[in-house]
């Protein structure tokens, strides 16, 4: 299928969806186009098996920020608050400059690598082949003689250390 | 005890890290992807961490040449030190190479017109291409679009195997001209006319002359009966229940790809980024509700100054914006 294609059928998809979770026509179609927005600026890929799930929910939340916003509408008219909408914090400044940012990012790629190093050999060297190889499940198995099962669960085991590792 | 249990028989992904890994498998299934739906569906959190988890799983990148020695080890290339470096082609490279091959012959059987005899022309993704035939007809490939051609004694035969064709036919009353897409022919002695595969079957713009759309082949002497007969500037349908009827459309604005621009006229937004994006050199993304809520009546050359999404952005009300990772996503200005 075309990419086109793809885009056109998920949309549809989307938009039965919303529909019968009880959002509007007009609003339902705006909240696709900022689900696929929203999908492309965090970096998902449509052609990735987790697109479809990924864009439900992203639409679904952004139905009920939608519906929440509504109703703040509707207590802001009525209290006739002109200023109710502009008072929430929109952007929260980031107080690190770029360079300890930098070095923040510096010490956490030197520890990550250590957990990496520390990994039974063969899922880190799973690991490794998913990550820096780009090699498929089924090429790793049959480069390390296990089953595609277990390339799963060595690539979930890494991936659980590493986050252990990040917090501390 | 009963943890052991539900691990031996809920095999389920718990936590972002375990979908992630699940979410790479070569066979994910519609059952996983429900999982995985009603697994962010559970918690308002469980979206940032899936997020949270690929994003620090990305930024990894840098630490490749860490692992360079490990990598060459598990026997792939070194991670790219220094460049135009050319390395012996290693045991693990073959072996994709081989993958690639296979691969090749699986989608020949699984697309038997392929194999079909003849000449294969086609143009790459982003090239619109002009071909001359043996027997003087003029073809323009629109981009991505490929066709076979066996111009025998008896019938001139050409299938529209890709993308879409534009055909100014050579006269010739003894030899018919058939163009076959979609399970059916477009048959013609001598005419100028558009021929698309499309998502639901295929398209026929007729621009001059006169075509006859068949299922059965030229070079049968019953070629004609119960064919579908187009007058200029027509256009049919064609789906799996087969041609639809010919309608007077503007058929000129759809096939202007074949003078190198796109035509549009009071068409949404969205629609002109659908279309140029065939032409342009990297993915183009609509990242804007608003896109479809413009209206635009432009002519969009194809060819010119600057990359395509440039002369987009000088003649369209849009804004441009192009991601790390080389995607162009566009905006409403």
């Amino acid at each position: 299928m075309s990419p086109e294609a793809v885009v056109a059928d998920l949309r549809r998809e989307l938009i039965v969806w919303l529909t019968r979770k009880g959002g509007a026509a007009a609003d339902v179609e705006d909240v696709v186009q900022d689900a696929f927005l929203r999908f492309h600026r965090a970096g998902h890929r449509l052609e990735s098996p987790d697109a479809r799930p990924l864009l439900f929910v992203i639409a679904r939340n952004l139905q009920h920020d939608r519906w929440k916003a509504e109703s703040r509408e509707t207590r802001r008219r009525s209290d006739d608050d002109v200023h109710a909408l502009d008072a929430g914090p929109r952007a929260i400044a980031s107080e690190a400059s770029p360079a300890d940012d930098r070095l923040i990012q510096r010490q956490n790629l030197a520890a990550a690598a250590a957990v990496i190093r520390a990994l039974p050999p063969r899922c880190r060297d799973a690991f490794l082949l998913h990550r820096f190889e780009a090699l498929t499940y089924r090429q790793i198995a049959a480069r390390l003689g296990v089953s595609v099962s277990m390339v799963e669960k060595y690539v979930a085991e890494a991936l659980r250390q590493l986050k252990k590792s990040r917090e501390g | 005890m009963i943890d052991r249990l539900t691990a031996l028989f809920d095999r389920r992904p718990r936590t972002a890290e375990d979908w992630l890994a699940r979410m790479s498998r070569p066979d994910v299934d519609a059952r996983d992807q429900d999982g995985f739906l009603a697994w962010l569906e559970a918690d308002p959190d469980h979206l940032a961490r899936y997020e949270a988890a690929r994003a620090d799983s990305l930024a990894l990148e840098p630490l490749r040449a860490m692992f360079a020695a490990d990598l060459a080890r598990l026997g792939q290339r070194p991670a790219r030190t220094g460049a135009g470096l050319a390395r012996p082609r290693s045991r693990a490279l073959a072996a994709g190479g081989l993958a690639a091959a296979a691969l090749a012959v699986a989608v020949t059987l699984a697309w038997p017109m392929l194999r079909s005899p003849g000449e294969l022309y086609r143009s790459s993704p982003t090239q619109i291409r002009d071909v001359v035939l043996a027997d003087g007809s003029r073809v323009t490939l629109d981009a991505d679009s490929a066709i076979r051609v066996d111009l025998s004694d008896d019938v001139r035969r050409v299938g529209l195997e890709r993308g879409a064709a534009y055909f100014e036919v050579a006269h010739d009353a003894a030899v018919p001209f058939q163009v076959a897409l979609a399970d059916q022919r477009v048959i013609v002695t001598g005419t100028r006319f558009v021929t698309a595969l499309t998502d639901t079957g295929g398209e026929v713009f007729l621009l001059e002359g006169r075509v006859s759309v068949s299922a059965r082949d030229a070079g049968d002497p019953d070629a004609l009966a119960g064919a579908v007969r187009l007058l200029p500037g027509q256009r049919l349908r064609l789906t799996a229940d087969g041609p639809g009827r010919p309608e007077q459309v503007d058929v000129e604005t759809p096939t202007a790809w074949r003078k190198r621009r796109l035509v549009f006229r009071d068409a949404p937004l969205s629609e002109v980024v659908a279309a140029a994006g065939r032409y342009a050199d990297r993915p183009l993304v609509v990242a804007d509700a608003r896109l479809a809520r413009t209206r635009v009546t432009a002519v969009l050359p194809l060819t010119g100054q600057g990359t395509l999404v440039e002369r987009m952005d000088r003649l369209l009300p849009i804004s441009v914006e192009t991601t790390t990772d080389g995607r162009t996503l566009i905006r409403a200005e």
